[in-house]
């Protein structure tokens, strides 16, 4: 089920036409969709059916989203993405600290949510493949990168601000340190969530990021470029599976 | 318990009760003093009583007597007369004093009779030291004089000096006594001060105590606009600003609700739009490549930001974000990178790293704002941070034609578009610079507008932000 075609995705949303929108959508995009108008429907089509994500609206009348969701994770079901109208940042968090996968704001462009479906999904497969869970987050030479509020910390413990391209891109690089990565595959494993940032090449993506977490960006000691063609993560990662 | 009692008690009441209390300390007060130190109401002597203390005093000088105090013992109302010695006659002294001071000198002069006795002198002596006739010189001598006959008296004035020559080398004068009087005079000074010190105090303290209960309405009113809980106040004892107090309770409780009534409505509308825009959004996906779509996602993408504007103005202190060390370089950098990803012409100029403590997206969304602006309506957007001794100074200058400098103010107002000066196309909600300044505000920085140097064109927006970011919790 790595991509698209046979992928069984239950769409949850009061509003009929949305929801009716969002299938069509996905149902030309390859996907099959199931539609669910509440809490209720949704239990019974999990009960029925095999799906391989849900895509949960946040604000419902009855159960809302967030009940849902944590319902759902409890079930141990399959991954969400949340349909949120709020955008504030501690909604989102609170949204992914419940279990979401990932979330899109309303109005959301249908391009946006399929393709963090797909990233969804790969993800999913992944952690199928290597029994590996997202970690709460990644620590490299005093830095630190949560990948739940999408924060990195300095050393300093502040939070320093990263684009979303600058975040997918460390994300990458911190999930496989000390591996030369080429252009491709930097491109292939950053771009899941905001191919929009990604029209900028890599290079530009990179030094921005140096810029953000090298003491000095132009003798790079974190990220360092290899003549061959490709980048390196030179620090030692862990990974924080515990809460502290 | 007191307090409890006064407390019943109106503002009127209060008011009298200090003042009947300060009237009641002064008389007590008053009171005390007459009786502990009685006037002394007639300061005339008398002639026979001065005569014969002097006298007296005379032969107890000569008796070995040498000191003031030894010379007045065993006297009556010894402290009406001071005495000194002296070893020369004093310069006033005159043998042939006015009436009636002439009899007393008679009168001493006989009864200490003999050859030892002393020369007695007097001399009326008025405060300027000049004698003070008691009566009119012509008159003087018509009037009886020599010694007092037995039973006659007569009112000495209290203006004399009388010298006696002891024949040892020492003269002894007696005065009335001025110390006495001096005494008496820093009394009445202390009391007045004393007085005047229970008055004010008791003014202190009932004014205080009227006084709290407004102050603590003060502060209350004060934080009304700030905080979006309702503030609570003890309820003062005092009538009538239990009236005041209730007063304020219900309009805050009214104000809270109808603001939050506001809020929530606006948030409510920015809120479900949401929905529509959504499936509008979705719809415009099927219409197929074309300029109609574009143009149609382009219109909802506007819309977008709208609400987003607006909510997040809604929203303002409501936000729950805390306080928190953050990089301020970092988004600058961010920002302007990100608008250069969208097409625009953005630079930022400063240090990579500047740690500050505030509420991160709230800061963001300020710079946001600006930068978003710059780029919209100045054609690019300069970014820089610099410091100085405690301020951090972000700078956002454009390209852009600048905006007169009255209408600085106005631009700070929520949904205020300074269209005569800039394109409508450019669209927004008015509340960028708002939304800005609230956010300046509640890190206790500030933001101001300025017009680049001649010569040159653009606005030039500088934000100032506190090092110790008085982060607005």
């Amino acid at each position: 089920m790595n991509t698209g075609a046979a992928c069984h995705v239950l769409v949850v949303d009061d509003d009929r036409e949305l929801r009716t929108l969002v299938g069509k959508y996905l149902g030309e995009h390859g996907f099959r969709v199931t539609q669910a108008a509440n809490g209720r429907e949704m239990t019974k089509a999990i009960e029925v059916g095999r799906f391989d994500l849900v895509v949960l609206d946040l604000m419902m009348p009855g159960d809302s989203g967030l009940v849902l969701c944590q319902k759902l994770r409890e079930l141990n079901g399959p991954p969400v993405i949340m349909l949120t109208a709020m955008g504030s940042e501690v909604d989102r968090v609170i949204g992914l600290e419940i279990g979401a996968d990932d979330y899109v704001v309303k109005p959301f462009s249908p391009r946006e949510l399929v393709a963090r479906i797909k990233a969804v999904l790969r993800r999913v497969a992944k952690v199928a493949a290597d029994g590996d869970d997202m970690p709460l987050a990644y620590e490299f030479n005093g830095w630190r990168l949560e990948p739940a509020g999408r924060v990195l910390r300095s050393p300093g413990g502040a939070v320093v601000d990263i684009t979303s391209g600058e975040f997918d891109l460390l994300m990458a690089f911190v999930a496989r340190p000390q591996r030369v990565l080429t252009r491709d595959q930097l491109l292939d494993l950053a771009k899941g969530r905001s191919s929009a940032a990604f029209d900028r090449s890599i290079d530009v993506q990179i030094s921005r990021l140096r810029r953000k977490i090298e003491a000095d960006p132009r003798e790079p000691t974190i990220i360092k470029t290899i003549r061959s063609g490709g980048y390196l993560f030179t620090s030692l990662v862990q990974a924080i599976r515990q809460p502290a | 318990m007191i307090k409890g009692l006064i407390g019943r008690f109106g503002l009127a009441a209060r008011i009298g009760a200090a003042i009947a209390a300060a009237v009641i300390a002064i008389q007590v007060l008053v009171t005390l003093v007459f009786l502990t130190h009685p006037p002394n109401f007639l300061p005339f002597y008398s002639a026979r009583w001065l005569s014969g203390s002097a006298v007296e005093i005379i032969k107890n000088a000569m008796a070995g007597a040498t000191e003031p105090s030894s010379v007045l013992r065993n006297l009556a109302n010894a402290e009406s007369l001071s005495v000194r010695f002296d070893r020369a006659p004093p310069r006033r002294a005159t043998s042939d004093p006015p009436w009636p001071l002439n009899r007393v000198l008679a009168t001493v002069r006989s009864e200490l009779g003999g050859p030892t006795a002393p020369t007695v002198e007097a001399v009326g002596m008025g405060p300027s030291d000049e004698p003070i006739p008691v009566v009119p010189a012509d008159a003087s001598a018509s009037l009886p004089s020599g010694p007092l006959r037995s039973g006659e008296d007569l009112l000495a004035p209290p203006f004399f000096l009388i010298a006696a020559d002891l024949h040892d080398g020492r003269w002894l004068t007696i005065e009335p006594s001025f110390r006495t009087q001096r005494r008496r005079l820093m009394l009445s000074l202390a009391f007045i001060f004393i007085g005047t010190l229970l008055i004010a105090a008791i003014a202190v303290l009932t004014a205080r105590s009227l006084i709290a209960p407004l102050s603590q309405l003060a502060t209350a009113a004060d934080a009304l606009g700030r905080s979006p809980e309702i503030i609570e106040t003890p309820r003062p004892g005092i009538r009538e600003f239990a009236a005041i107090h209730k007063a304020f309770e219900t309009m805050q409780t009214r104000l809270k609700r109808f603001v939050g009534e506001r809020t929530h409505m606006l948030a409510a509308i920015s809120h479900d739009l949401r929905t529509p825009l959504t499936r509008l959004r979705l719809q415009a996906e099927f219409i197929g490549e074309g300029e109609l779509r574009e143009g149609m996602l382009a219109n909802i993408d506007a819309m977008r930001d709208m609400l987003t504007e607006t909510l997040s103005f809604v929203e303002g202190d409501a936000s729950t974000d805390a306080s928190a060390s953050f990089d301020l370089a970092s988004i600058l950098i961010s920002l302007c990178d990100e608008a250069s990803d969208a097409g625009a012409e953005a630079k930022y100029d400063g240090p990579d790293h500047v740690t500050a403590l505030g509420k991160r997206t709230a800061i963001r969304r300020m710079f946001s704002n600006l930068i978003d602006n710059a780029v919209r309506y100045g054609g690019a957007a300069r970014v820089s941070l610099r410091e100085d001794a405690t301020e951090w100074i972000v700078v956002v200058a454009d390209d852009g034609p600048g905006i007169p400098p009255e209408s600085f103010e106005q631009a700070f107002e929520p949904f205020q578009r300074l269209e005569s000066s800039r394109n409508r196309e450019t669209g927004g909600t008015g509340l960028g610079l708002s939304i800005a300044r609230d956010i300046a505000l509640a890190h206790g920085g500030q933001i101001s507008l300025a017009n680049a140097a001649s010569g040159s064109r653009g606005l030039i927006v500088s934000v100032l932000l506190p090092k110790a970011l008085a982060a607005a919790s």
